[in-house]
């Protein structure tokens, strides 16, 4: 055979193989659910295929069971399973081994007395990450891929000068945009029913790991107009943050502060915030409060309202101007709905804690297109590159930015 | 986890299985020799009982006729030997304990597989469960003042008064005995456990007297591998002592009593608890110093007057009332700093009365009771709640003798009416809190029946509708991001169980005498209460379950050539949930072994007494979900006991394998531990 026919042939060959065995699609990615008992009495991880295949997704339930308060983050191909509130660690499984972690790191240095509560990690690259510690003043830096256990921890930044009179400041959610890292302060009041003070959102270098003054207040931080923020998500195409309110738990605070959440947008370039949607006052809260949201496309976003124990609904936004739809996805109403996520098929992602389910919404028709069971309920969905993709982040809030989903989400 | 994975259990069949032991005990003939009344073992269903039973006062329950499947546990079994409450339970058939770490720490039980606050536990009849919610907290009595522990499974005898779905513990404090006697008793053992123990008793003339005392203190400092909260790594797992469990506690007893000629009687108790308990943290931090406070005081005026006519009477005022003072102001514990405490005020009274009519004995009992429950901030925000309950229980009974009293039948009608507030308050962010009222009633009717099929054996069976009223806080969600429900049902379960007792005397082999016991038991609980939580972390009591639970029990004791006695139980039992929660639908309920099992043997010689044990735990889920599994366990103890004249020098020695459990997920138990007990008794006549 000669240079060239082998050349060839050999061409032929690797296509051939390609269109035989290369069935994933480049840029494929898998869900990742956390999910918890509906009494807390344990926690595991799902995994969902994002794109079925001969019309079945790949669905794996109840993986690596555990406690109930958990959250997960993913980058690349691997996913970080986060277990809070005293178990203070962080687990790393690859997607194509979901059930078999890779490492398991606690989260607390050696003597530190209370519970540092890691609530999330926001990605930098795939060398940098910055962990959250929702009760501790000082959020760690972390090499997701250390050598050892020694290597995990690389720094720390102190978030203290955001902290309210009890001194944590309740860092809850983050997004990376460019060099910088945004973090929601929830600011709560460890000393009177955590009850939610002033929000803030710290901003961080992502390379110096230190705390950047934006110059907006005499705190080293953007104050937001509404309180309690529980979820953060940057949109690129329209370069603007998304946090939702949710204001006090109606019930469990002071009356005057019910309804003091909503969604705010921050403009990452000028700090400048606004009120996008306002949950409304005592007497008008038409969507009740604000949980959580997603935002598929600057057309697009979805938020949680919260009326009562076990019934919640789903809206629709528009992310410019505000203005609200819905409720919308009628199977979806009245129902405990606990997580949303913008999926990288364009379609939204709710986590359905009434039936255990995750159901997939088109944002064409606002209506639910299919469900996946997940066996106990979805708590947070995050999306990893399948093992044969390029590396990305997830496009959920505690996994930072990125651009691909909603790349994806126009394509469709 | 399929449920269709599990081994092969007896409970396949339960009632098959009763059905072919009854028939082959019948066709079997009856041992070599009859059972006879003095048999120094008493059948019940899983029953030892060394010596006869004190004397019976009017209110007492009367095992002998009562055909639940009940267990007396008399105080020579345990006076040199535990000091933990738990610990005797649990070697019962049909009874676990679960705890949450070493000597004193906070444990719970459950009969047939019911949950803890499903369980009543009494004390003299005095009911201990609290309006405020969650079982009985075993930790916090003292085994020092105890003359016997009755255990009534599924079927709570009239006596009692108040029923719950789950059965139900008394403990039976000592009587003053005749003359004068006094008994020391000191400890030491593992984990620098150390105690003390004294009890006076006397009588003179119309008087009697008891005054008891117990000190008893741990370290609690027990070894154990500490993963630091990272299962998956090994790497970081040490070897540690437990840090922050330690506890002391004091208990004293004090009774005195006049009889008024023979048929007059009373009585006043007063019992006083403290005890100071630190807690340990989930991954055993340095540093932690978390602490629980309790103190109980109970007070009890009884008079009995019996032969009044045809009738015997007995009437009870009586008060408990119990503090916990929890102080985790560091936060080390709980979410956030909290330092709180809880009062529960208990006062009331019952009249029991009894009367033979026409052969048979009828009973009827009237008890009021009213219980307030505050919780007071103690950092400073001036939250403050109080929730009342006043309790009107009325039953009546029967013991009807047939068949030359071979055959008993014990039909009986409880009902119950409950007044439920929440008084208004200050919430914790200084706002007022509404009140809430609410009322609620339910008739419990009971049947139980009780057939001596031949000298040596006898067949038993019960039914019965049992509720459990919600408490304060599944109701009015009193306490932390917990939400009220009002519209909450009781939960209500219909028990039946059936079984079979046989004992003898002599047979081959040199077996002295022995006994053998058989049952089966079907519990429905409808309206399980349930604890769901929504997206923000904040719960609710939800009425979404239902549970089904069957078992089998299985007991035998023989004595064999004079110096051995060889005892055992088995308990196997299917407790199914049967939730409107797909992932918990069909699972086992948690916290309760599928399979569990015991024998002992007890040798004497000289003065000498010598045992060991091997018990064995099967298949329990840490979880509702069945996906945390807990180990399966086995372990085994031994004891040397000496009498020498009035002094009792016993060496005991548990978990010898020294294995390492949990019942509670994360927090584990003690391995091996040793105590060396002595005691001194003195008596002297009238």
């Amino acid at each position: 055979m000669s240079a060239r026919s082998f050349r060839f042939a050999s061409i032929a060959a690797i296509l051939g193989f390609a269109l035989v065995f290369g069935t994933v699609p480049a840029g494929a990615k898998t869900a990742v659910v956390a999910t918890t008992a509906a009494d807390f009495s344990s926690g595991a991880h799902a995994t969902i295929a994002v794109e079925p295949e001969n019309g079945q997704r790949a669905v794996q339930t109840d993986l690596a069971p555990t406690i109930s308060d958990i959250t997960v983050a993913a980058f690349g191909t691997s996913f970080y399973r986060i277990e809070r509130f005293m178990a203070d660690n962080v687990t790393k499984f690859e997607i194509d081994a979901p059930a078999t972690p890779a490492w398991q790191y606690s989260t607390l240095d050696a003597g530190e007395t209370v519970s540092g509560n890691p609530y999330g990690m926001v990605f930098v690259d795939e060398n940098r990450a910055l962990l959250l510690r929702f009760g501790k003043a000082a959020a760690w830096f972390v090499d997701p891929t250390p050598a050892d256990e020694a290597g995990f921890k690389i720094g720390e930044v102190d978030l203290s000068p955001l902290a309210d009179a009890d001194g944590v400041p309740e860092m809850a959610g983050g997004a990376t945009v460019g060099d910088r890292i945004f973090v929601i302060l929830q600011r709560q009041d460890r000393d009177a029913g955590f009850i939610p003070g002033e929000a803030y959102v710290a901003v961080v270098d992502a390379a110096a790991g230190t705390l950047i003054d934006p110059g907006v207040t005499a705190a080293p931080g953007i104050p937001l107009p509404a309180r309690n923020p529980q979820r953060i998500q940057y949109v690129p195409e329209n370069d603007t943050i998304y946090i939702a309110c949710n204001g006090p738990f109606v019930g469990f605070g002071p009356p005057e502060l019910d309804y003091t959440g909503g969604i705010v947008t921050i403009n990452p370039n000028t700090f400048e915030t606004n009120l996008l949607v306002d949950d409304g006052d005592a007497d008008n809260h038409p969507y009740g409060t604000i949980s959580n949201l997603a935002v598929l496309s600057p057309e697009k976003g979805y938020f949680i309202g919260f009326n009562d124990f076990g019934d919640n609904n789903l809206y629709a936004f528009d992310p410019v101007t505000g203005a609200v739809t819905g409720p919308v996805a009628p199977s979806l109403q009245a129902k405990n709905l606990a997580t949303l996520a913008a999926g990288p098929d364009g379609f939204l992602w709710v986590g359905n804690a009434t039936d255990a389910q995750v159901a997939l919404v088109d944002p064409a028709t606002d209506t639910v297109v299919e469900t996946v069971d997940t066996g106990l309920n979805p708590a947070r969905i995050v999306f990893a590159d399948d093992a044969d993709s390029a590396p990305s982040p997830d496009e959920d809030g505690s996994g930072g930015g990125g651009s691909g989903c909603f790349l994806n989400a126009l394509a469709r | 986890m399929a449920i269709t994975d599990r081994k092969f259990s007896p409970l396949n069949r339960p009632i098959s299985i009763l059905a072919v032991l009854i028939s082959l005990a019948v066709l079997s003939g009856p041992p070599t020799a009859r059972a006879q009344a003095s048999d120094p073992y008493r059948m019940d269903a899983v029953v030892v009982t060394a010596e006869p039973p004190e004397e019976r006062r009017t209110g007492d329950v009367d095992a002998k006729l009562s055909p639940t499947f009940n267990t007396v546990i008399p105080r020579e079994q345990f006076v040199t030997r535990t000091t933990d409450l738990g610990e005797v339970l649990e070697k019962e058939a049909g009874v676990e304990v679960r705890r949450s770490g070493g000597l004193g720490g906070f444990s719970e039980v459950s009969l047939r597989g019911a949950s803890s606050d499903q369980v009543m536990v009494f004390l003299d009849g005095i009911l201990l469960n609290e309006a405020s919610g969650g079982g009985v907290d075993l930790g916090t009595f003292s085994l020092s003042d105890v003359a016997a522990l009755e255990i009534y499974r599924g079927v709570t005898p009239m006596n009692l008064g108040n029923a719950s779905v789950g059965g139900a513990v008394n403990i039976r404090t000592l009587r003053p005995d005749d003359g004068f006697s006094a008994a020391a008793t000191g400890r030491y053992g593992s984990f620098d456990t150390r105690g003390l123990a004294a009890v006076l008793s006397g009588r003179k003339g119309h008087w009697d007297g008891l005054l008891s005392a117990e000190h008893l203190a741990s370290d609690n400092d027990f070894e154990f591998l500490n993963d630091n909260g990272t299962p998956f790594n090994p790497g970081d797992d040490r070897e540690e002592d437990r840090i922050n469990a330690d506890f002391d506690r004091t208990n004293v007893l004090g009774k005195i009593g006049r009889t008024f000629g023979e048929r007059y009687r009373l009585d006043l108790v007063h019992q006083s608890f403290f005890k100071d308990q630190n807690l340990p943290d989930w991954r055993n931090t340095p540093g932690t110093r978390t602490n629980l406070d309790t103190e109980r005081q109970l007070t009890a005026l009884r008079f009995t007057a019996d032969r009044v006519g045809p009738f015997n009477l007995a009437f009870q005022g009586d008060h408990s009332r119990r503090s916990e003072e929890y102080d985790d102001r560091l936060g080390q514990i709980g979410l956030g700093r909290q330092r709180n405490r809880y009062t529960t005020n208990r006062y009331g009274g019952h009249v029991f009365g009894e009367v033979f009519w026409g052969g048979h004995l009828f009973t009827a009992l009237l008890d009021l009771h009213r219980e307030t429950y505050d919780s007071d901030d103690l950092l400073g925000t001036g939250a403050e709640s109080q929730s009342d309950r006043d309790t009107l229980s009325a039953g009546i009974g029967a013991t009807l003798f047939f068949l030359g009293e071979r055959l008993i039948l014990t039909p009986g009608l409880r009902y119950a009416h409950f007044w439920n507030e929440l008084d208004a308050g200050t919430d914790l962010f200084d706002q007022p809190a509404e009140g809430r009222s609410d009322d609620d009633d339910h008739f419990s009717p009971q049947i139980g029946l009780k057939y001596q099929a031949a000298n040596w054996l006898t067949v038993k069976s019960n039914l019965g509708r049992y509720v459990r009223e919600p408490s304060f806080f599944e109701r009015y969600g009193d306490r932390g991001f917990f939400l009220g429900n009002p519209d909450l049902e009781a939960e209500t379960a219909v028990n039946f169980d059936a079984g079979l007792e046989a004992r003898w005397q002599a047979g081959p082999a040199g077996v002295q005498s022995g006994w053998a016991g058989a049952a089966v038991f079907y519990n429905q609980v409808d309206d399980l209460i349930a604890r769901s939580f929504d997206a923000r972390g904040v719960g609710k009591a939800v009425n979404i379950d239902e549970a089904r639970i069957q078992g089998l029990e299985l007991s035998f004791g023989v004595s064999v050539l004079d110096w051995l006695r060889l005892t055992g139980n088995a308990t196997f039992q299917e407790p199914e949930n049967r939730s409107e929660v797909a992932s918990f639908e069909g699972k086992h309920l948690p916290g309760r072994f599928e399979r569990s099992w015991l024998v002992r043997a007890e040798a004497d010689w000289q003065g000498f007494t010598l045992f060991g044990e091997y018990g064995v735990q099967e298949d329990m889920y840490y979880d509702t979900a069945n996906l945390l599994t807990a180990a399966d366990r086995e372990e085994v103890n031994a004891g040397l006991e000496w009498d020498w004249r009035d002094l009792t020098l016993s060496l005991e020695g548990r978990n010898l394998q020294d294995n390492q459990y949990e019942d509670f997920n994360g927090f584990p138990l003690p391995g091996r531990t040793v105590y060396l007990t002595a005691r001194y008794r003195f008596e002297m006549e009238n």
